[in-house]
């Protein structure tokens, strides 16, 4: 993620984190009351789960107030947390997904494109009927689509959403996952086509039922 | 022929190529033209490479019309994952979607308590 400059810490955190630091009890609470929405909202979105979820913000706070001094005063706090939270929840991601596979979820195969030997596509793939400006605009249309992101397979679904919605580089996301930037790089594009494959059939997008 | 009635491996009528003797149109495959297609979008193509891509896509309407959904894919990822972030930070101010985490934040707090209470 980027490094903003010290303008771009809000006077909020400034004062939050002056206040930790000099061992004001009432700074830890702003942070959290400050922060929480946020950071419950990545949580949520990496492991689908509230109970999960909020056990994972819990850590991640606690996280946060156990090593405040490695926060650099120039970055902002909530670049900081948010850092602190995705590296939580991929650790409870990862024994979770170690621990049982899902059954529902098919493999990633099924849903990349299909080609001929020649090279050819094997589906003559058609224009969308609806842009994206309009389906964003459509409240059951966004759920549509959130669902269906959770319908992309892991690992490729954890890879999509650090890098396509929490905005992470390449770099980080392999960082934070233990893997090559090239297998980033793989693994993203495999769950955007998949995707594409998944929201074409959700949405009737080409017309065909 | 209509874009439903898509050959198997007989190639593209509307490119004018004859894929049974010819697979490639202006170098690339429509399966590379798959694989490349992010380093595409990301601009990390070699101008020679990106010159192939766009001639392809530009005589290939079903290579266009699987770019034109990729990139809509991923405008859809990003706006809505936004959407949803909007609707939890309304959460935590209690102006809909249900009561804010106050119990989250609670439980937070009286961890750090007993975190304190150790030292």
């Amino acid at each position: 993620m980027d490094t903003p400059s010290p303008s771009s810490q809000t006077p909020d955190d400034a004062s939050i984190v002056a206040g930790l630091r000099s061992g004001d009890p009432r700074a830890f609470e702003a942070m959290v009351r400050a922060h929480v929405g946020p950071l419950r909202a990545v949580a949520l979105r990496l492991l689908r789960n509230e109970e999960d979820a909020d056990d994972a913000v819990q850590e991640a706070f606690l996280n946060a107030y156990r090593s405040l001094d490695r926060f650099r005063g120039d970055a902002r706090l909530g670049t900081w947390l948010h850092r602190i939270v995705v590296n939580v929840a991929l650790g409870r991601l990862r024994k979770r997904e170690s621990a049982k596979r899902d059954g529902e979820q098919v493999q990633i195969d099924a849903h990349l494109p299909q080609f001929h030997e020649n090279g050819m596509s094997q589906r003559f793939h058609q224009r969308w009927t609806v842009g994206a400006d309009e389906l964003v605009s459509r409240a059951e249309t966004r759920e549509v689509v959130r669902n269906t992101i959770d319908k992309v397979p892991e690992p490729y679904r954890t890879v999509l959403v650090l890098r396509d919605i929490e905005e992470l580089d390449t770099a980080e996301t392999a960082e934070l996952l233990g893997i090559k930037p090239g297998t980033v790089k793989v693994r993203l594009h495999r769950a955007r086509q998949a995707l594409r494959n998944l929201l074409e059939r959700e949405l009737e997008l080409t017309g065909e039922a | 022929m209509s874009e439903h009635d898509h050959p198997k491996g007989d190639g593209h009528p509307s490119c004018g190529h004859d894929y049974g003797l010819k697979m490639k149109v202006h170098g690339l495959t429509c399966q590379e033209i798959s694989q490349f297609m992010m380093d595409y979008l990301d601009s990390s193509l070699d101008d020679g490479a990106k010159d192939e891509f766009e001639r392809h896509v530009g005589v290939c309407p079903p290579c266009l019309h699987y770019l034109d959904g990729y990139k809509d894919t991923v405008e859809l990822v990003r706006r809505c994952g936004k959407v949803e972030l909007d609707a939890e930070a309304k959460k935590v101010h209690g102006e809909k979607h249900g009561p804010p985490p106050e119990g989250l934040i609670m439980a937070i707090l009286a961890a750090k308590q007993a975190i304190d209470g150790q030292a």
